[in-house]
């Protein structure tokens, strides 16, 4: 699994944290960045009003042919954690092996961003200079997210 | 698993096919003009009902129709057509209709249209669904809403098998729909009849 890159989302829908660790993603401005955060805060919405049977969550998991979203919302409901990973290359896109490999990486990426939600907890909610809903900048916290996310995206 | 419900948008963004199967939270009927016509029976503007007169459920009495389930068991009714049921059904086997804000079927529509337009996801998952999208070559877009435990390729699959067959079938090669009309939906019995067939055919359908 390559880890792409990390959002963090504040309750409004405003970008208040982004990392990326790969080479391949699209170099954006910081308002691109900006109006994407809040679309998806849009489409998060919207997806759990689409339920076909009772009341349902936001999106989890949002996947394309060449990449995946995995998408945390917190139990505080302000902030939405964001990781895009690369799943699967298109050749491998059919058979058995495929299921296997996405499911995997599945439980993978949600562990993950459970880590990265303590790391938000500790660095960002227990740092006395930091204000909620505002943009990350602690050293700690991206020294932390480096570690834990900085060595998995190594290529393999 | 099961699935929940298909829609079809055509390049425009707008539905032009409707059919559902296991779903528990109805759709209100769309509002007046808010639809086209030969989209889905099921959640069309009824005239009925705006004249207060409960709509029978005998109009929906054919065998495709989505509100009865092929074991005769009533697996969801509109808010419209409760109080039409006899009392006695109303027993251990129908499932009660799932009270709250239901949307009305064309808001419904233009949420999804809203979240498949220009993208390029092949599916999502949420805590209760799982939405997979079959983007063919023409812009036509086939939704399927399923449990979220369905695979996303097998999915896609029956979609595509969905395209190939059904719908160059009985809608490309049929004279009497008119494709992009913008005017008119797609539906037709012959469609509708072989999209059941597929779709209840496949591993995932109960």
């Amino acid at each position: 699994m390559v880890v792409f890159g990390l959002w963090v989302i504040n309750k409004a829908g405003g970008l208040v944290y982004q990392r990326n660790f790969a080479d391949g993603l699209a170099q954006l401005s910081s308002n691109e960045y900006l109006v994407l955060a809040g679309t998806l805060h849009g489409i998060h919405a919207i997806t759990s009003r689409l339920s076909p049977t009772g009341s349902s969550s936001g999106a989890q998991v949002i996947e394309a042919e060449t990449f995946k979203m995995t998408i945390l919302l917190t139990a505080t409901g302000t902030t939405y954690l964001l990781i895009v990973t690369h799943v699967y290359s298109t050749e491998q896109n059919a058979g058995t092996k495929f299921v296997l490999l996405t499911s995997l990486h599945d439980a993978n990426a949600e562990a993950l961003l459970q880590k990265v939600y303590e790391a938000y907890a500790d660095m960002g909610m227990k740092n006395p200079f930091h204000t909620p809903e505002m943009p990350i900048r602690s050293d700690r916290f991206d020294l932390r997210i480096g570690v834990l996310l900085g060595t998995i995206s190594a290529p393999t | 698993m099961t699935i929940y419900s298909l829609y079809v948008f055509d390049r425009h963004c707008t539905c032009v096919y409707y059919h559902d199967w296991h779903r528990t939270k109805r759709p209100k009927p769309a509002v007046k003009d808010a639809l086209l016509p030969a989209v889905s029976r099921a959640v069309s503007h009824q005239v009925s009902a705006i004249e207060g007169t409960p709509t029978p459920l005998s109009t929906f009495s054919s065998p495709r129709n989505t509100l009865i389930s092929s074991s005769g068991v009533v697996v969801a009714v509109n808010e419209e057509a409760e109080y039409t049921k006899p009392p006695s059904s109303g027993g251990t086997q129908a499932q009660p209709p799932v009270q709250g804000s239901a949307l009305a079927f064309d808001e419904e529509a233009k949420l999804a249209c809203i979240i498949i337009r220009d993208e390029n996801f092949t599916s999502y998952r949420t805590s209760t669904y799982k939405m997979h999208l079959y983007e063919t070559p023409t812009l036509y877009k086939f939704v399927l809403l399923s449990d979220p435990k369905v695979e996303g390729p097998s999915a896609r699959f029956a979609l595509r098998q969905m395209y190939s067959g059904p719908f160059l079938e009985y809608v490309v090669r049929n004279p009497l729909v008119p494709m992009d009309s913008r005017e008119r939906g797609i539906d037709n019995e012959y469609f509708r009849a072989s999209v059941d067939r597929l779709m209840k055919s496949q591993a995932f359908f109960n």
